[in-house]
């Protein structure tokens, strides 16, 4: 688990913005250490928490540490080997659905960070899941990457417009999709050790 | 008496002449008081109808009535002239989509087939008569020369030059009727032939086979008479007869063309059917197919990860690419089935040609082979999707590469040329702009080659010619339908055990 974050860290975790994180930090209201022999701020998880239940914001996101991704795909076999990619990296809390419907229940639900969608579902076609997650104005940051076995290029900017952030084709490199991820939820690519 | 068909086929249905109109003609002809007046009358008609002015000039010299030759070489050149140009307009115009074009095609031409014969005849029979009349040496020699040119003009286009007949001088001239006509038709539409697309081959070569069945029961009688009323009663009944065959030689062309054109539109239908269906079957295969490919793939990399053994990373790595590879196909055959429209861009051959070189020279090398070019053309840009010929050009590269196994050479030769009409008519519909060259790249390698039966199926996906190591997966059609889509075209060489030799040609807007 992670013991100790950057002010960006800490704001995405407290969903303010990074400014409001290291003001309160050079105001002594949010504790934490300069790192030697430079001047970035660095907030040990302890103090994270205590400035968090000060101030009324809620600390399941820091309880976990992880990143809340969502997979959204009908075939059973490939939800579980992201799932497994996922949380083997150690830094993601996953939960899966097989539809469209199931995946806009979760989503207002589970309030995921990221959401992995396939494009073909049973239902509701993974572009109408863009769409309604973009449909609402507090669902905003969060993050689609759609998958695909059947994509043609032109569709994909179909699903761009629709609201997805990234598109990866099936089959996968899944250190692929991990980087990507990292990407859209600005943290470090590269397992942690 | 041929001529007769030429009436009731014209060059234009508003030159046809009312049958009343031709007797008045014919009579005008017939009982005029003198040479001079019956030349002038006769080139009057001339002027209205062609065929008509010969078929009277036919009667006339029948019944011994005295014509001067100027007049006879001059009707009969005009005659000549004219269907031949109408003739050459009508090959050189673009096929119309509608079906009239192809029936007026297929008409003009029989109808020129017809009429060049028939000058061709009256001006032997003018120098038969002349002779039998004991015409001065002068005018006789005056009617052989111009007999000789009626045959040059023929000969040039093309169409009777295997007519041994024609070979002939006058001396054997009789020889021609009493020859079997099936060589004069058949040396026709064999001339015929390159000058036509496919699309109005089977027509013409169905009219200009009509017109010799036409002539096959032909009896050649005739008239000798020189009672107007006898004439025109003959002439009407021949004409009769003649209408008849003429409207048999039409329907038979309609009926070929119509067939000819439902034949084309069904083979265009299946074809576009066919890539339909392989599009679905592409598309549900891509979902279906590609799901388990996902996790055989994502599986393999997950145990990679943890792998150390080298032998078992191996495996695992081929596991991943193997599924990669397979997903490829699917995507190859989407492609195929259903490819982009063309991002045109001007492109530089010579460079398109040279970066492809350059990129193909590991390959090459790994296999111990040379791959050379030869860029020959002026044509300094070309107006083509970029990407999509170099995918296909990389096709073609590959392929050969694949064939010529280890130390293989492959020559890769840019070069130019002119438009070929009756190739461009056939892709006519794929066109984007009118073109006036194209440029050919040509790619010959020294590999196996393949055969008869592996070069009908060079293009089609997944036909395997494994003797040759040819034609696996979607090269190669991947770049038939890219070439396709460019409006051009791939011709195919090979003489099987000495290489082989693709040719793309691409139209030059």
């Amino acid at each position: 688990m992670k013991t100790v974050f950057t002010t960006g860290e800490a704001a995405k975790i407290c969903k303010v913005s990074q400014q409001t994180v290291i003001r309160c930090f050079d105001s002594g209201q949010l504790k934490g250490f300069r790192v030697p022999g430079s001047r970035f701020r660095r907030i040990p998880r302890e103090h994270l928490f205590a400035f968090m239940r000060e101030n009324g914001i809620p600390t399941d996101a820091l309880e976990s540490g992880k990143r809340k991704i969502l997979v959204v795909d009908d075939d059973v076999e490939l939800v579980e080997l992201i799932t497994d990619v996922l949380e083997r990296d150690g830094r993601f809390e996953v939960r899966s659905v097989n539809n469209g419907f199931d995946a806009g229940m979760m989503v207002k639900d589970y309030k995921p960070d990221l959401i992995v969608l396939d494009v073909m579902l049973p239902d509701i076609n993974g572009k109408e899941v863009c769409q309604r997650v973009r449909s609402d104005k507090a669902m905003d940051s969060v993050q689609i990457i759609c998958i695909s076995g059947m994509v043609e290029e032109d569709k994909v900017d179909g699903l761009r417009q629709a609201g997805a952030n990234d598109f990866m084709r099936k089959p996968f490199e899944v250190d692929r999709l991990i980087e990507r991820i990292c990407q859209l939820l600005e943290i470090e690519s590269g397992a942690p050790t | 008496m041929q001529f007769l068909r030429c009436f009731s086929a014209p060059l234009t249905a508003a030159k046809l002449p009312l049958i009343h109109r031709t007797a008045d003609a014919l009579f005008d002809v017939l009982l005029a008081p003198t040479c001079d007046q019956r030349s002038e009358r006769l080139i009057d008609a001339l002027q209205k109808s062609p065929p008509l002015a010969i078929w009277m000039l036919d009667r006339c010299l029948l019944k011994g009535i005295t014509l001067e030759v100027p007049t006879l070489s001059g009707m009969v050149n005009h005659v000549v002239e004219d269907l031949a140009q109408s003739l050459i307009d009508s090959l050189n115009e673009p096929v119309g989509n509608t079906m009239y074009g192809e029936v007026e095609t297929a008409e003009t031409v029989a109808v020129a087939v017809a009429a060049i014969r028939d000058a061709v005849e009256v001006s032997r029979r003018a120098v038969l008569w002349l002779k039998t009349k004991s015409g001065s040496l002068e005018t006789v020699t005056e009617a052989h020369d111009h007999h000789q040119e009626v045959i040059e003009v023929a000969r040039c286009l093309g169409l009777l030059c295997t007519m041994d007949a024609f070979a002939q001088t006058d001396a054997s001239a009789n020889l021609w009727l009493s020859r079997e006509k099936i060589d004069v038709m058949q040396g026709l539409g064999s001339k015929f032939e390159p000058f036509l697309s496919s699309r109005n081959h089977t027509a013409v070569t169905a009219a200009v086979e009509a017109i010799y069945h036409g002539l096959a029961d032909w009896k050649m009688e005739r008239i000798g008479t020189a009672d107007p009323d006898e004439a025109l009663t003959a002439f009407q009944r021949e004409w009769a007869n003649g209408s008849a065959a003429s409207d048999r030689l039409r329907q038979l062309t309609k009926s070929l063309c119509r067939l000819d054109s439902l034949e084309r539109d069904f083979s265009a239908a299946l074809e576009e059917s066919k890539l339909q269906a392989m599009y679905k079957l592409a598309a549900g295969a891509g979902h279906e197919i590609n799901n388990p490919l996902g996790s055989i793939a994502g599986r393999a990399q997950l145990l990679l990860r943890d792998e150390s053994d080298p032998e078992r990373r191996r495996t695992l790595a081929k596991i991943n690419s193997q599924a990669f590879r397979a997903h490829e196909m699917i995507a190859d055959m989407m492609l195929f089935a259903r490819p982009p429209l063309p991002q045109l861009d001007q492109i530089t051959p010579a460079a398109l040609i040279q970066s492809l070189v350059d990129e193909m020279q590991e390959m090459t090398q790994q296999q111990d082979a040379e791959m050379v070019s030869h860029v020959t053309t002026e044509i300094a840009t070309l107006r083509v999707d970029p990407s999509q010929l170099r995918v296909a050009l990389r096709a073609m590269c590959t392929n050969a590469l694949e064939a010529i196994g280890l130390g293989g050479r492959i020559e890769i030769h840019v070069s130019d040329g002119p438009l070929d009409n009756q190739e461009i008519r056939l892709n006519n519909d794929s066109l984007h702009a009118k073109p006036t060259r194209t440029l050919q790249i040509t790619i010959r390698d020294n590999g196996p080659g393949f055969s008869e039966e592996e070069r009908q199926h060079l293009f089609d996906p997944f036909y395997s010619g494994r003797e040759a190591g040819r034609g696996l997966g979607f090269g190669l059609s991947k770049c038939w339908r890219i070439v396709r889509n460019h409006g051009g075209w791939i011709d195919v060489h090979s003489d099987p055990g000495r290489g082989a030799t693709f040719e793309i040609t691409l139209p030059v807007a």
